[in-house]
Order: C-alpha cells, then structure tokens, then sequence
C-alpha cells in the first residue's frame, strides 16, 4: 500500500501465527478487562480468512459491591453476555485494524470470572 | 509424460541460472542474416529436434540383437539340416510342427508366461516406436544459438514470480510445468484473499519474456484454505 505505483519492490513480509496469537491476546484482554497473559487465542483457517477463537476470563465487579450498588452492573457494561458480543466486533475490529489480516469470525468462550472492584463506578 | 514439479525451498536457483542446456552452433553466422539464409538453421533445427526429443537407439539396438540372434540361430539349423548333421537343438521341420500344433505338447502355465513374455516386449517397442518420446525440455527462442531449458528450471523461475505477484512463502506455491500447459497451485495466506487474476498476468508476463516454443498456457488454482501466520 505504502509502495509508490508503478514500482515492484522486491521481498516478502509475514505475520508470524505468534505475532498474530498476542495481538489477538491484547485485543481481548483489552476489550473484556483482564490481563492478557490470561487469554488464550487459537487461530483456524476459514475458508481462507481467519478465524479467531478465545478462551478468556471476563472482570466482573464483586456481588457484594453490586447488592450495595446495582448501577456498578451497568458501569462494567451490562451483563457478561451482552458484554461478550459486543467485545466480538471490538476485538475483530481492532485485529483487523492492527494487522491487516481479514477476520471472519471471533469466537469468545468466557471461562472464568475476574473480581475486580476497579474505580470504574460513573 | 513429460512434466516437472518443483516447490521452492531455497532461493538456490535463480532464474539466470539451472541447468539451462545451451547449444551454440555457428556462432560466427552475421547477427542479422535471417534464419533461413544462415548455413547453420538445417543444423541447428537438428540439434534442437534431438535435445528435446528421448533417443531410440537403446531400443532399436536391443531390437536389432535380437533379430540377428534368431536369423543367426535359423541359419545355423538350415545349414547343419543342408549338410546332412543331426539337427543342433532342433530340426527346423520338427520345430514348425511343434509350432503348428501349438496349444497341445506345453504346459498351459509354461504357455501362458511365455505369452506375457512376448507381449510385454511387444508392448515396449511398439511404445517406444509411437509415442512422441518428448523430453521434459522447452526452446528458446534466440537469433544467435539454440537454447534448450529443463522444464524444472522453468517452473522455477515461474514459481518465483507467483510467489512475489501473490505476496506468500516459498512453501505455498507450487508450479508444474508440461509440454502444453503450465499449471500453478497457490495456497494463499489466511485473512490475506488473493485474487487469482493477478497471479495469472504475473506468470503470463514472465512466459512471455521467456518467449518458448511450444508456448504453454497458464492455469492457477488457488486452494481454497489458507495457511496461518505465513
């Protein structure tokens, strides 16, 4: 894209699965709330795009905090369900937008649940 | 029958290079004589026809041996029956009787080896003598000196150039090169689409500057699953 038209420049560039496999980490990490060293990202071939499927914790706020203050549901974004649909097109998009490469699906499977009582009341 | 498959795994072979077989012949003929007027087109015609075409000599050598073998036996029994000898080891009559009356006075399994002995040598020199027996080689096309390329070396340098048109590894395409026809498999990278079209014009431009006689067409086949992270 960055090469001036008309001109073939020669060599090759990857993305290596590794490369792809932390962005993909990042990305969700960033998108649910919990540290990236706890999701794991699987990349599958789908008929030519990729496929991305995560197995990820997601950060809730405490029960007791959410008996004090029913608002702190919403303040994290609403229930996890709602909330990992709608971190399926964030991290799709911000992949896509990092690397270059096309998704075609995100797949989350959320295995665990976070605690964390983050000054995020608004 | 004349193919060759070549995937890349090193950049060891450029397309200058290979096993490229140039002939010169009358290097000193005038750069612009046409090809006709040169003394040395017949020649040169001759050399190209016999690089790229399989000799027959083994074939016909084996063929010849053994008819000199079997006229030398017949002639060796006629002439020992002529003289009056006892036959050496077999009198010419006795052996058209026996071939006459064939199906009776051998064993069937002896018969039947026997009969696919025959025909498989039959076979071999019919094939030998009908099938074009071309070699796995392309012309090129120079004013000065007879070119011959392996196929191998061909579907290298094409090879080389779909890898660049479509942006993938070494390992994702693979190129085969035929008398007619040059057949080029890409896998694409996953999430990178490749457009098949782009592929097919980069190898046309390169056939093309190859200028080779015959001039195969090109066909890519893109797979339809990727490779992850290449």
């Amino acid at each position: 894209m960055s090469v001036p038209a008309g001109r073939q420049l020669a060599g090759h560039n990857r993305i290596s699965t590794q490369a792809l496999t932390s962005l993909a980490r990042a990305a969700a990490a960033e998108a649910l709330g919990v540290p990236p060293q706890d999701v794991r990202a699987d990349w599958t071939d789908d008929g030519g795009l990729l496929a991305l499927s995560l197995v990820t914790p997601i950060a809730v706020p405490s029960l007791t905090a959410v008996l004090r203050e029913p608002a702190r549901v919403a303040g994290f974004g609403g229930p996890i369900w709602d909330r990992a649909v709608a971190a399926k097109s964030q991290i799709l998009r911000r992949v896509t937008e990092l690397s270059g490469a096309q998704l075609s699906r995100v797949d989350i499977r959320i295995s665990g649940a976070s605690v964390s009582d983050g000054g995020r009341v608004r | 029958m004349s193919h060759a498959a070549e995937r890349h795994y090193g950049e060891a072979a450029p397309q200058e290079t290979g096993s490229s077989a140039g002939v010169d012949v009358d290097s000193n003929a005038a750069p612009g004589a046409g090809p006709d007027i040169r003394p040395g087109a017949a020649a040169m015609e001759r050399v190209l026809a016999r690089e790229t075409s399989s000799s027959r000599a083994f074939a016909a050598a084996i063929a010849a041996i053994l008819v000199i073998g079997l006229c030398g036996y017949a002639l060796l029994e006629t002439a020992v029956r002529a003289v009056g000898q006892p036959p050496w080891l077999i009198d010419p009559q006795t052996a058209a009787d026996r071939i006459a009356a064939l199906p009776a006075g051998v064993p069937p399994l002896l018969l039947g080896v026997t009969g696919a002995v025959v025909f498989a040598a039959g076979l071999f020199f019919f094939l030998n003598a009908v099938l074009p027996g071309r070699r796995a080689r392309h012309v090129l096309a120079d004013p000065r000196a007879a070119v011959v390329v392996d196929d191998e070396v061909i579907a290298s340098a094409l090879a080389r150039r779909a890898r660049l048109a479509a942006n993938v590894t070494q390992e994702q395409v693979m190129v085969v090169v035929s008398r007619r026809q040059v057949l080029v498999n890409v896998r694409p990278t996953s999430g990178v689409p490749l457009r098949d079209a782009d592929v097919q014009a980069a190898v046309q431009e390169e056939l093309r500057d190859m200028a080779l006689s015959p001039m195969p067409e090109v066909r890519v086949n893109l797979a339809s699953s990727g490779v992850i992270g290449a």
